[in-house]
């Protein structure tokens, strides 16, 4: 029985990582821009039948097609910070909700058209396969290390390149980067399109887990937005906690009650979380955590 | 968005009725009652469709038009208002005339539920709230299969005739529908004219300057809140007598809240016509195509809203109703002002 609980929440912490994956360019967006993207479960949607189709008309490995989904959803979010977000980003919060919401509605219904509502899924690539003593399904498996690697390498960029440096000062203060010479649209368009690259990075991964059809991204945009909520808004690091503490809920929810019961587990979880730091009692209460915690050592 | 103060409530509109901007709307609204008559039936059905979201879209602008708080989660209402009807008439045997008010009234307990806290977030978070709360109960409407049929749906049956609402006619459902079109658009007139209505646009504009001006901003959002989710409700219970057959794809639907915003945006935000408008341009044009086209040109015609939805909120931000306001005003200047009794001598 431990075996089977140990086993359940590491399949929590893998899944979690491909829903930190999920989530990151969310977070991203939103901590240099400050522009709560909401169709970004519907770019998940999209990336996962672009995964879907390469996978079944090239034949190239599902994991390997990361290669060529990513760099073609930095170009797709390229064109769209053009298109729509750059003429909205100095507008108000309703009219960005409105664009971002629109979008949803464009790609949903564009992928209707396209594809029609039947659901499709990428399978037959991986099995499972035994590790100390404990079953692991490939695909999450691999899943998580994508994960892994995208993230450092997102990582690195941020903190070990020129134009990281330019993000993060543009997401410290766009006026301020803006009088170090910093061109802050170009960052904008830069970091929007890096957001939608790592969230079609996530395409072939999540292609292989669920079922790709056009209403997707209702399920994903939520677990985007658990994660980032939980981890706060636009911190990358929170992110990657939140994201498998989300997987391990859920993974235990199926395990002792029943998978349809996870979801809105974690959802009174993110109304809770959003109701507290609206009030500012989130940070209370992690303040009140954390110095709890150091009191403890301070009295070994 | 400029705040119109001038003018306004439902006995305004009965002092002024020799103008043409009240009675052309009047006369335009008592043709539709013909429509039955004169149209083939697939028109009729259309349009019962049409003032069944036409309501919720009502509903979605007295909180997000007026109130400025962006629901993506009006379809919760939508659903309890279907699942009670359906299930208090399919499994108790009880009336949908007894039936609708219970579900309102658990429309106004879910309103508070979930207003209260989520009110103290605004903006996204509000957006993000909602969204999640009606993303749960669609996970719940298919864990509780036991009670509402699960993903496979649930059929609403019951004997024919006036006590349970079920006709082989469309007639009768049309007339419902519009009284309750017209019932929730009395309603938004009533509000937006009342201290609530003036309260709600004041914490639009800017809910800090509300506050302190001594608004209860939190009060009235709440009221504003419950006004739409009673709206929604009775448009849910309407659309489980009429379609018959509910399934949480379709009642608790996201696709469903968005298109109430959408329709309020199209027509124009916060305005009375908006809702109106929007609802006759979007929800006949998708059955249209979807009827003469098929399904996926019907999704196709929705994609070349949300395109055009996209270039308003850039290029006209106020909607329909402005850009098109020349139209009416040409019109007014046609039709003469009449006037009833008053000076005879």
């Amino acid at each position: 029985m431990v075996e089977v609980l140990i086993q359940t929440i590491l399949r929590g912490i893998l899944t979690g990582g491909v829903y930190a994956l999920v989530a990151v360019g969310l977070t991203l967006i939103f901590g240099v821009m400050d522009v709560v993207n909401f169709a970004h479960g519907a770019y998940l949607m999209l990336a996962m039948y672009v995964s879907f189709y390469v996978w079944s008309f090239l034949g190239l490995d599902p994991f390997l097609s990361v290669l060529i989904v990513a760099p073609l959803f930095f170009l797709f979010g390229a064109v769209s910070y053009y298109l729509v977000i750059h003429p909205i980003i100095d507008r108000s919060m309703f009219a960005q909700i409105f664009v971002t919401v629109g979008l949803i509605w464009v790609f949903e219904h564009l992928a209707l058209f396209l594809f029609g509502p039947s659901p499709r899924r990428i399978t037959g690539e991986y099995g499972g396969i035994r590790a100390f003593g404990m079953a692991f399904e490939e695909v999450r498996l691999y899943g998580f290390l994508i994960a892994v690697v995208v993230v450092a390498l997102l990582f690195l960029l941020l903190y070990r390149t020129r134009l990281g440096l330019n993000i993060r000062a543009t997401s410290e203060s766009p006026e301020i980067a803006q009088l170090m010479g910093v061109d802050i649209y170009r960052i904008y368009l830069l970091t929007f399109a890096i957001g939608i690259a790592l969230v079609g990075a996530a395409g072939p991964v999540v292609a292989q887990l669920d079922s790709t059809e056009p209403t997707i991204w209702s399920y994903y945009v939520l677990i985007a937005f658990v994660v980032v909520v939980l981890g706060g808004l636009g911190n990358v690091t929170g992110a990657l906690i939140a994201g498998p503490i989300i997987g391990i809920t859920e993974a235990l929810a199926s395990l002792y009650l029943d998978p349809l019961l996870g979801p809105p587990i974690y959802y009174v979880l993110f109304f809770a979380v959003l109701v507290l730091r609206a009030t500012g009692q989130f940070e209370e209460l992690t303040h009140s955590v954390r110095t709890a915690f150091t009191a403890d050592k301070g009295g070994v | 968005m400029a705040v119109e103060t001038e003018g306004g409530g439902l006995s305004e509109y009965a002092t002024r009725i020799g103008e043409p901007r009240i009675y052309l709307p009047i006369a335009l609204a008592a043709a539709v009652l013909f429509v039955p008559f004169v149209a083939p039936g697939f028109y009729v059905h259309v349009l019962i469709l049409t003032f069944i979201t036409g309501t919720g879209a009502v509903g979605w602008n007295i909180i997000g038009g007026f109130g400025g708080q962006f629901s993506l989660g009006n379809a919760v209402f939508l659903g309890i208002g279907g699942y009670t009807t359906g299930i208090l008439m399919a499994d108790y045997g009880i009336t949908p005339w007894v039936g609708i008010p219970i579900a309102v009234a658990l429309a106004v307990v879910a309103a508070v539920v979930i207003g209260y806290p989520a009110f103290k977030t605004s903006g996204h978070y509000f957006a993000l709230a909602t969204i999640a709360v009606l993303e749960g109960m669609w996970f719940l409407s298919v864990y509780f299969s036991d009670l509402t049929g699960g993903s496979t749906g649930y059929s609403v049956t019951g004997d024919g005739g006036w006590l349970m609402l079920l006709f082989d006619s469309r007639e009768p459902y049309f007339y419902l529908a519009y009284a309750l079109f017209l019932g929730s658009i009395a309603v938004m007139i009533a509000i937006r004219y009342s201290r609530i209505g003036y309260y709600l646009l004041a914490i639009r504009e800017n809910q800090d300057a509300a506050e302190a001006v001594g608004i209860d901003t939190a009060k009235y959002k709440l009221y504003g809140f419950v006004i739409s989710a009673i709206l929604t409700a009775v448009a849910g219970g309407l659309y489980a007598v009429y379609i018959n057959f509910l399934y949480p794809d379709s009642m608790f639907s996201i696709d469903e809240s968005i298109l109430y915003a959408l329709i309020v945006l199209i027509g124009g935000i916060g305005t009375i016509a908006g809702p109106i408008i929007g609802a006759l341009l979007m929800v006949p044009l998708e059955e249209y195509t979807t009827a003469v086209l098929g399904g996926q040109y019907g999704a196709l015609s929705y994609v070349g809203y949300g395109v055009v939805l996209i270039l308003f909120i850039i290029y006209a931000p106020d909607g329909l109703v402005e850009r098109l306001r020349f139209v009416g005003e040409r019109i007014e200047d046609a039709a003469p002002t009449v006037s009833f009794g008053g000076d005879e001598d």
